[in-house]
């Protein structure tokens, strides 16, 4: 009954540590394509002075 | 006994053939282009940079001498002045941290590709994790601007779902120059990382979880310690690149953020500033030369350790 016990909360144990394993993988390649993907996303917008240092990223100017 | 006295004639010609491969014209030949690159691209430039150092400034114009005044200058402006030993101290806090904290998040990182991705994707999963050094570093600094500003787009992310509180204000900030320094790090860190965890025996691990050891206490008693030489090496050049880099400190961190030690720049971001501002190189190379010297101090250090860590395990 212990060894079903035992084996039982190892079995949760490895699924906990495999979610947590694949959703720190997941994290980490978001924090390293986001730059990236950051540069992709804003060559195709107009309209935008994010391109200013320091000025970030905002709405299109009103004419 | 007939087996050792046959064994012995062969290991004695091997011997042979190889000291005769040794001092062929041809490893001679392949040796000269590497031994030439590193004395023409690094010693060269180096010898230089020592010589300059001894140099002075006459009207405006550096004149070959040899004097020790650009060594008083700085050793003077060490704590006033320029404050240039404040500065080592902020790089070096800066450094250490970004070490400390590149390591602590790949490491896990590592551990999840080579137990959890299967053994024909890993290649690809390691590929994929370093593609970022692909790019350049500069467009990602730039690419981190637009993230981190004061409008930018995680605070416009912040806004919009509503949660104003989380809004931060990163840019020009010490914690914005370890982002961009763990970005720029976390792929040299991961293949490092990788190549010490991935050549851990497997036969080791599966021997603790039969005998009983949680996932836990395997890593703690087996994969760590196992992986020791791996992670000193990697904290040794994390703060070799952190301690260097100029890009991230006077690009994301405005070259002077506050932090404990004061609003004090990077020694990196300093000699930057003194070779742009100054008139007087020779100077500022013996700035340089302190930096490589520290570089190697670093190095040594990070080796030294290393093979400690390696005999302990042996």
């Amino acid at each position: 009954m212990s060894a079903v016990k035992h084996r039982s909360s190892r079995d949760a144990e490895g699924v906990f540590f495999a979610w947590g394993g694949w959703l720190y993988l997941l994290i980490g390649f978001v924090f390293l394509v986001l730059p990236i993907v950051t540069l992709l996303v804003f060559s195709f917008q107009r309209n935008q002075y994010a391109s200013i240092p320091g000025q970030g990223w905002s709405r299109p100017m009103s004419s | 006994m007939s087996e050792a006295s046959a064994t012995v004639p062969d290991v004695e010609a091997e011997i042979r053939i190889h000291g005769r491969a040794n001092h062929s014209p041809l490893k001679a030949l392949t040796l000269v282009l590497p031994i030439g690159y590193s004395i023409a691209f690094f010693l060269a430039p180096l010898v230089f940079l020592i010589i300059l150092g001894f140099w002075t400034v006459e009207n405006f114009r550096v004149v070959p001498a040899f004097s020790l005044a650009n060594y008083v200058a700085i050793a003077n402006n060490m704590l006033s002045g320029s404050k240039y030993g404040l500065a080592i101290l902020q790089s070096a806090y800066v450094s250490v941290t970004t070490a400390a904290l590149v390591v602590a998040l790949c490491y896990p990182f590592v551990l999840a590709i080579v137990y959890l991705v299967p053994g024909r994707l890993q290649r690809l999963v390691l590929l994929l994790a370093i593609a970022p050094f692909w790019t350049s570093y500069i467009l990602r600094v730039f690419a981190w601007q637009i993230l981190l500003a004061k409008r930018g787009v995680f605070n416009t992310a912040m806004q919009a779902l509503g949660w104003d509180g989380f809004q931060q204000a990163l840019l020009n900030t010490q914690a914005a120059t370890r982002i961009g320094l763990i970005h720029y790090e976390a792929p040299v860190i991961i293949v490092i990382l990788y190549i010490t965890i991935a050549h851990i025996d497997p036969t080791l691990v599966e021997a603790a979880r039969e005998l009983g050891a949680s996932r836990w206490q395997t890593f703690r008693r087996v994969i760590l310690p196992l992986s020791k030489v791996g992670i000193i090496l990697a904290l040794s050049f994390a703060a070799i690149i952190s301690f260097g880099d100029v890009l991230s400190g006077t690009l994301l961190g405005g070259g002077a953020g506050p932090s404990l030690i004061g609003a004090v720049p990077l020694f990196s971001t300093m000699i930057m500033n003194d070779y742009a501002s100054s008139t007087n190189l020779p100077q500022t190379s013996v700035l340089a030369m302190i930096m490589v010297l520290i570089l190697v101090a670093i190095l040594l250090v990070g080796l030294k350790a290393a093979d400690r860590a390696q005999k302990q395990m042996t």
